[in-house]
């Protein structure tokens, strides 16, 4: 066996509630959106990943965003456990860069809903996880599905419409 | 006697998927030899005993998917037979050696003659002991359920592989026990809102969850003793605090009784480890099932076991049961219009494993709420949807029934690494599914193992045994060795060079679900099916 990567090459943010008032997250920042990012705003490359935390707050029929949270992640770290969040509230997590007073978010997680500590709470109904990035598609040719045919004679036979998309491969 | 309420037992029957076929022995394989001993065959034995007593006895089974596989896999049953036929030898080995003391070699002889008995119920049954359990379910005596296919933790499991977990495991319990399930468990009782749209799809009416949920649903607190319908037909049931604690609780629980067996006396420790080496899976000494001692007290010092008093306990505990659900039921149908439903769900493997008598005590219960001398009848989550409708509308927010409710257990920092490599698994299997409507021949067979790879390192059980603390080492091998097949596997997609040997030795080694389809992945399978897809694709390229 060859052993699990320690990354995937891909920006992903991946969120799990763990109780009333903790989370854990993970992440991957690939260095190509990490050195994007510093070089559109002309930060120094060393410049430190943030960990943001909002949550979602309703006042007088407007609806918004607030940071609870936000701090500076080490070199090389890759997932965090937040406490002391609240429960049936809603929250997201960013990793970003700060620019003096604006945040650069990179990655940013769905909402999240912790689980109330009561009944009643209509609006945690939501989720307790958030997976975003990974995969991401792109466009290629599909190069096997046409050298199956040789090997699933029975099931040509039994579906005429399968052969027919075969053969269409193997002439492109 | 008016019936004033009903008492639902619900046993949860799992063990991981432990199957190795590249050893002719394997250490792990014993939890599933120990737990056919121990729990299995004697509840099979009771529950057809009864059956042929005349007893109305009634209640539900979970019968989780990799169980329900091991059980019919024809090496383990095999396997089975021999390690039974070694512990029948030991059994022999230990009449001649205890001859003659009055303590121990009455016990010998009992553990002898019910690995006898039990062979034979094994041999009776083909082998098959799930054909008993589907003779049981048709006669109505048995409700079965399933669980998701490998018992993934489905709140930390991305929504694509919701669909996958429960379809293969609503096909595999129609193909082993010839119904469709009309409930499932959810491995550890864990919800999260939208999982019972899918059960619903897959014609899943009811599930459990632990108390708590009930306690902070919406919009108002949900009653314990009644179900909570969800929408589209499914309802959840709650765990009832008070059986869970009677049987559970470490201080209060009756399997700490000190008349009961002692669990961590066994000759695979006490004996000269030549003498029992012959009797081991492995090179390591290790439980053989032949226990001499009880409980007896908090301390180390330990009295022989005597089965008799152990039976009498029984009957004290299974009466004190009754009569403490009789004392529930009647508090509680004056609080609430219909008859209240006492739920209490229990992991079977606690009962014969853990609580050697607990079988026995199983059996005390079922005789005393199907004798018809009690106010509280029996009844099963499906009997009682049926009679008394599927409860108040609500709604229920994530929640497991491990600490403290949600999901400490299953992400800590003894595991929280598994799931970005499970994620990201998740997600290509997705791709994949979806570049691949209609795949034939060996990329469809490479696309299934990639699938049976991917639900194998999804099991609660690798989580919870690194949380335990327990067989680390293995969780974390078995972990890996699924992802790493996984990867191997798609990769071998993308690039168009599947290695059919290779494949074939994966599919050799994890052959879990024989019918898996893995187009249960594609988010658009039905529309699919009669699509053009032979036109160009949007496919997820995965870097490694």
């Amino acid at each position: 066996m060859g052993g699990l990567p320690r990354s995937y090459g891909q920006d992903c943010l991946g969120v799990l509630v763990q109780d009333l008032f903790h989370i854990y997250v993970y992440w991957e920042l690939t260095e190509e959106t990490r050195q994007k990012a510093l070089s559109l705003r002309n930060l120094n490359v060393d410049s430190p990943c943030q960990i943001r935390v909002q949550q979602f707050v309703e006042e007088n029929d407007s609806m918004e965003w607030q940071k609870v949270y936000q701090a500076e992640l080490p070199f090389g770290a890759d997932h965090w456990y937040l406490s002391g969040l609240v429960p049936a509230m809603i929250y997201r997590i960013q990793i970003g860069i700060q620019d003096g007073e604006s945040f650069q978010e990179l990655l940013t997680s769905e909402q999240v809903h912790m689980p109330p500590g009561i009944s009643g709470h209509r609006r945690s109904w939501g989720r307790a996880h958030s997976i975003v990035g990974g995969v991401a598609p792109i466009e290629v040719t599909v190069p096997v599905e046409e050298s199956t045919e040789s090997y699933s004679s029975s099931d040509l036979v039994a579906e005429p419409a399968v052969a027919e998309r075969s053969a269409s491969y193997f002439e492109g | 006697m008016k019936v004033k309420g009903y008492w639902a037992l619900v046993l949860h029957g799992h063990l991981p998927y432990v199957r190795h076929p590249e050893l002719p022995e394997y250490l792990e394989e014993r939890w599933f030899f120990e737990a056919l001993t121990e729990c299995y065959l004697p509840f099979t034995d009771t529950w057809l005993r009864l059956r042929a007593e005349g007893l109305s006895y009634r209640l539900t089974f979970s019968v989780s998917p990799p169980l329900a596989a091991m059980l019919t896999d024809a090496l383990l049953q095999d396997r089975y037979l021999r390690y039974l036929d070694k512990m029948i030898l030991l059994g022999k080995e230990e009449e001649q050696r205890t001859e003659g003391d009055d303590d121990f070699a009455p016990l010998a002889k009992m553990y002898r003659e019910k690995l006898e008995r039990f062979r034979q119920l094994y041999q009776d049954w083909g082998c098959q002991i799930t054909e008993a359990w589907r003779s049981l379910a048709q006669s109505g005596h048995l409700d079965l359920w399933t669980s998701s296919a490998t018992h993934a933790f489905l709140p930390y499991a991305s929504e694509a592989s919701w669909r996958p977990q429960i379809r293969t495991a609503v096909e595999q319990h129609k193909k082993i026990f010839g119904i469709a399930p009309h409930g499932i468990w959810l491995p550890e009782c864990a919800y999260q809102p939208g999982i019972e749209r899918l059960l619903s799809q897959e014609g899943l009416k009811c599930f459990v969850v632990d108390h708590g949920a009930f306690q902070r649903a919406y919009p108002e607190e949900a009653n314990l003793y009644e179900p909570l319908h969800l929408g589209g037909g499914v309802s959840a049931f709650a765990r009832d605090p008070e059986t869970s604690r009677q049987v559970w609780d470490k201080n209060s629980g009756y399997p700490g009784d000190y008349d009961y067996r002692e669990f961590y006396r066994d000759i695979g420790y006490d004996l000269p480890y030549d003498y029992v080496a012959p009797f081991l899976a492995g090179p390591d000494r290790a439980d053989t099932g032949f226990k001499y001692y009880r409980i007896t007290g908090s301390g180390d010092h330990k009295e022989p076991y005597k089965p008799d008093w152990a039976t009498s306990k029984i009957n004290s505990h299974s009466d004190n049961f009754r009569f403490n659900r009789e004392v529930q039921i009647e508090f509680l149908q004056e609080q609430q219009n219909k008859p209240p439903l006492v739920l209490s769900p229990y992991d079977a493997e606690l009962f014969g494993h853990w609580w050697y008598e607990g079988p026995e005590f199983l059996e005390a219960l079922l005789r005393r709420f199907a004798d018809g001398q009690s106010s509280v009848s029996l009844t099963t989550p499906r009997r009682y949807i049926e009679e008394h409708g599927q409860g108040p509308e609500g709604r229920l927010h994530f929640s497991t029934w491990g600490e403290e409710g949600f999901g400490k257990v299953w992400v800590n920092p003894t595991n929280d690494w598994i799931y970005r490599h499970l994620h990201q698994a998740e997600k290509e299997m997705v791709a994949l599914a979806e570049a691949y409507p209609q795949a034939q021949g060996d990329v469809k067979r490479a696309l299934n193992q990639a699938a049976r790879e991917l639900m194998l390192a999804q099991s609660s059980d690798w989580a919870f045994i690194m949380y335990t603390g327990t067989t680390v080492d293995y969780a974390t091998v078995r972990t890996k060795e699924h992802l790493e097949l996984f990867w191997k596997i798609t990769r071998s997609i993308r690039e168009g060079s599947i290695n059919v040997i290779e494949l074939s030795k994966a599919e050799w080694k994890h052959p879990i679900f024989p019918d898996l389809d893995y187009r249960y992945y594609n988010r658009t399978y039905k529309e699919n099916i009669s699509s053009h897809s032979d036109k160009p694709r949007q496919v997820a390229l995965t870097l490694i």
